[in-house]
């Protein structure tokens, strides 16, 4: 199968998460489960500005992937996201699909 | 003992609950903050005493355990309540105690300073200085006396009475070769 070819192999909606800061960042909420990480955490780890970064947690939340949540931390309001079920889903589908491709 | 679902929980979650009774910490699952400083403070406590309770592995925060919080979700109301059947061994609690002055007045931020300093000494083998310029690589947003703070409070919790004791004794040796000297010249004008 041609390289270009590889990524129509995936759901076509799973597709749409093949972005960068779109599945880095359900990798990294993956990782962190129930306890969450906090908005500048994902923004640090990403190293992305605010406008390529908000676009897209806008996305996946849309999309119930993830969730957010506002709750005091240190004293100040944070804002802090969650991967949903559906975004463990996709996630799992995601590597299940990256593992074909390893194998091939 | 057994959890809150009917399972057994583990000896390292008995003991980790019993130490956080001793520093007069609970962990709240609901909460962020709290959930972040059971990560650290449990870090800070195995090395403390010496004892590897859970595998930490360095993340955006410093150090984290997944094992670890499994264990707050999965048994959240023995954290929130400090039930544990462990009893601290004498130089568990001494050492605890010692620390206690430091620990239950630091906030999220120096808790992740001195665990984040505490794992670039131990795991990755840096001196004080790599570790304090390693930290300020991988956390920019940190100040730089933050962290020379984190230090000074690492050198704080570790000075057990067993090592204030022996350097006592190393100084009270200098002292008094230097007293024993000093005779020696007094006596000369005498």
């Amino acid at each position: 199968m041609a390289m270009n070819n590889l990524k129509y192999s995936l759901d076509k909606k799973l597709r749409r998460l093949l972005l960068y800061a779109r599945i880095a960042t359900l990798v990294m909420l993956h990782y962190y489960g129930d306890n969450g990480m906090l908005y500048q955490d994902i923004k640090f780890a990403l190293r992305i500005e605010d406008g390529a970064l908000i676009p897209n947690l806008n996305w996946l939340k849309e999309h119930g992937y993830i969730v957010a949540k506002e709750e005091k931390v240190e004293g100040k309001s944070a804002t802090i996201y969650y991967i949903t079920d559906a975004g463990e889903r996709a996630f799992n589908e995601i590597r299940a699909w990256l593992n074909t491709l390893l194998d091939r | 003992m057994i959890g809150e679902k009917g399972d057994l929980m583990k000896e390292q979650t008995e003991k980790l609950i019993a130490y956080l009774n001793l520093l007069g910490i609970r962990i709240s699952k609901d909460s962020f903050e709290s959930r972040m400083k059971a990560q650290k403070l449990a870090y800070i406590i195995q090395n403390l005493l010496g004892k590897r309770l859970y595998q930490f592995n360095f993340y955006v925060r410093g150090p984290y355990s997944p094992e670890l919080a499994r264990d707050y979700f999965e048994h959240a109301s023995d954290f929130a309540g400090g039930k544990s059947s462990y009893e601290p061994s004498s130089d568990e609690r001494e050492k605890l105690e010692h620390a206690k002055t430091f620990l239950s007045n630091m906030g999220l931020s120096e808790f992740e300073i001195v665990a984040g300093l505490l794992f670039l000494m131990q795991e990755k083998g840096l001196n004080e200085n790599d570790a304090e310029l390693k930290l300020h690589e991988l956390k920019p947003q940190l100040k730089l006396e933050d962290i020379w703070r984190g230090t000074n409070t690492i050198k704080k919790l570790f000075l057990t009475s067993e090592l204030r004791d022996k350097i006592m004794n190393e100084l009270k040796k200098e002292l008094d070769a230097w007293d024993a000297a000093s005779n020696i010249s007094l006596k000369r004008f005498e």
